[in-house]
């Protein structure tokens, strides 16, 4: 009886440091983070007038999806542009404006912000590519494309 | 995460104080309200309805054929700029910051080839480049605001009119997610 | 007062007047939602013509299967899509969420519900609005969204109990 009391004992000792390093059962977590993030899409046509644009946008990367879409800056293309409305919840949009006025930006100029939901920790990767961009009068010029993340316009 | 399992099986479960519904009708309410310029058009039509009904309409089958007419050509514009490819002329040279997607050869030309489309298709492009971008709408919509003579083959919604609308035909068929892609 | 499904009998008889008293007891609510979806007063008038066109072409012989909002709440919101389209652009309520201007001290509890709004998923914010903004039963949302109802309380379950979770939201459900 002594012997079977001290095999007790001696198992005792030796499971419960064991089981104790055991990992809690694992609870199903909190749904994956949704964040919201802004992205800022810029033209440069250098000294010509831009008086018509068009790009595309793809977003990789994660769980992503379009929410929302801003006009830019200048006021010929404070209205936003001409999309399809199937890009809202996609990750993927055609973006196009045109303004026939004769107060058009020059340079770097802000033309779209269009907002992005996110879920997850994936940082997204974006493709951004201008179809076309034009002048006053249609013709078409070199121009550079590029994007900002964040909230600072 | 809340720790607690809760259970929902009617209504009074989904219980919450007034101030929710209140803070949500002012979050998403407008403040304004319909004027009755609204009301009188809505009743009006009403009125017009129920004083018409049973009275036989000689063009309301006129109106359907002139519709169904509509929708065909609208239809074929649509289904034409999804595909539109460049293949009426060649393609400008690459430039950077040319068009590749919009450039890209569609796969749709064995399947679009009807006198209508093939219309459609000279009609979208205004600037008759072999692609419909956004320059297309632009240039009609200049065309248009200069009051040069408006060619009949602009009137892209097919309603007998050039005007802005025609341009914002061109302008989403530029846009579509679905289009050579 | 005459119930819905009175006055719809009548004007089925061609009866205008109960058109009418139909148009003034939904106008608000159907104006109400086509300015959530259009975020903009021109378009939800034209929503609402819109909307009781399509009613005023249902008779005679409109037979009301649910309620009237059950009804009209699909036709609001695809009109309302369809009006924006047209007008180039279509908004989301996070685009309203993002447009509430900056709150004087006493709305400081909206913009946090607001949020908190932020982070549900379209779903469970277009279930919570219909429950607690619309006033509509469970079983009208399930008709009018055309789901199960089991996942209408499954949506509705996640987006109430985001809201108690949060310190900012949990006094809108307390007993």
């Amino acid at each position: 009886m002594k012997k079977t009391a001290l095999i007790i004992a001696a198992s005792m000792c030796v499971m419960v440091p064991v089981l104790a390093r055991q990992p809690y059962p694992e609870y199903p977590t909190a749904q994956p983070k949704v964040r919201f993030a802004p992205l800022h899409i810029y033209v440069d046509s250098g000294e010509r007038a831009l008086g018509a644009f068009q790009f595309e946008l793809k977003a990789f990367g994660g769980q992503i999806k379009i929410v929302g879409v801003e006009g830019g800056e200048h006021a010929a293309f404070k209205e936003p542009g001409y999309y399809d409305p199937a890009a809202l919840a996609n990750d993927r949009i055609i973006i196009a404006a045109f303004n026939t006025a004769n107060e058009l930006p020059s340079g770097r100029t802000r033309i779209a912000t269009i907002h992005l939901q996110i879920t997850g920790r994936v940082e997204p990767e974006y493709g951004l590519e201008l179809t076309v961009a034009a002048d006053a009068d249609g013709q078409e010029i070199p121009a550079e494309i590029t994007f900002e993340t964040g909230e600072q316009k | 995460m809340s720790d607690t399992t809760e259970h929902f099986d009617d209504e009074a479960d989904f219980g919450a104080c007034p101030k929710l519904a209140e803070d949500l009708n002012a979050l998403f309410g407008s403040g304004l309200s319909v004027p009755a310029e609204v009301d009188r058009a809505v009743i009006d039509r009403a009125n017009r309805h129920f004083v018409r009904r049973g009275r036989r309409r000689p063009w309301s089958r006129w109106a359907a054929s002139a519709a169904a007419a509509a929708a065909v050509i609208i239809f074929a514009v649509v289904l034409e700029t999804q595909f539109s490819g460049p293949s009426e002329q060649e393609s400008k040279p690459d430039q950077h910051f040319s068009a590749p997607l919009a450039e890209r050869k569609s796969k749709s030309d064995q399947f679009v080839s009807t006198t209508l489309v093939g219309k459609a298709r000279l009609a979208t492009d205004i600037d008759e480049n072999g692609r419909v971008d956004i320059l297309d709408a632009f240039k009609l919509a200049r065309h248009i605001e200069s009051a040069e003579t408006r060619q009949a083959k602009w009137d892209i919604n097919g309603d007998g009119q050039v005007n802005r609308d025609d341009v914002d035909v061109l302008a989403f068929a530029a846009v579509r997610l679905d289009k050579g892609v | 007062m005459k119930s819905d499904e009175e006055l719809i009998a009548l004007v089925n008889d061609g009866d205008a007047d109960a058109f009418e008293a139909l148009y003034y007891r939904y106008r608000d609510w159907v104006y109400r939602l086509a300015w959530r979806f259009t975020r903009n007063h021109a378009d939800a008038l034209d929503v609402v013509q819109d909307t009781f066109g399509y009613l005023l072409r249902k008779f005679p012989g409109f037979e009301l299967t649910a309620s009237m909002t059950t009804f009209l709440y699909p036709v609001v919101k695809h009109t309302s899509f369809a009006v924006r389209r047209k007008s180039r652009r279509v908004s989301s309520d996070d685009e309203v969420l993002d447009e509430i201007p900056a709150p004087a001290p006493k709305e400081t509890s909206r913009r946090e519900l607001a949020a908190v709004l932020g982070v549900l998923s379209d779903e469970q914010r277009e279930v919570l609005m219909m429950k607690y903004l619309d006033d509509m039963s469970l079983k009208e949302i399930a008709a009018a969204l055309n789901i199960p109802i089991g996942t209408v309380k499954s949506r509705l379950h996640q987006a109430v109990q985001r809201l108690r979770d949060d310190r900012r939201t949990r006094d809108y459900f307390l007993e």
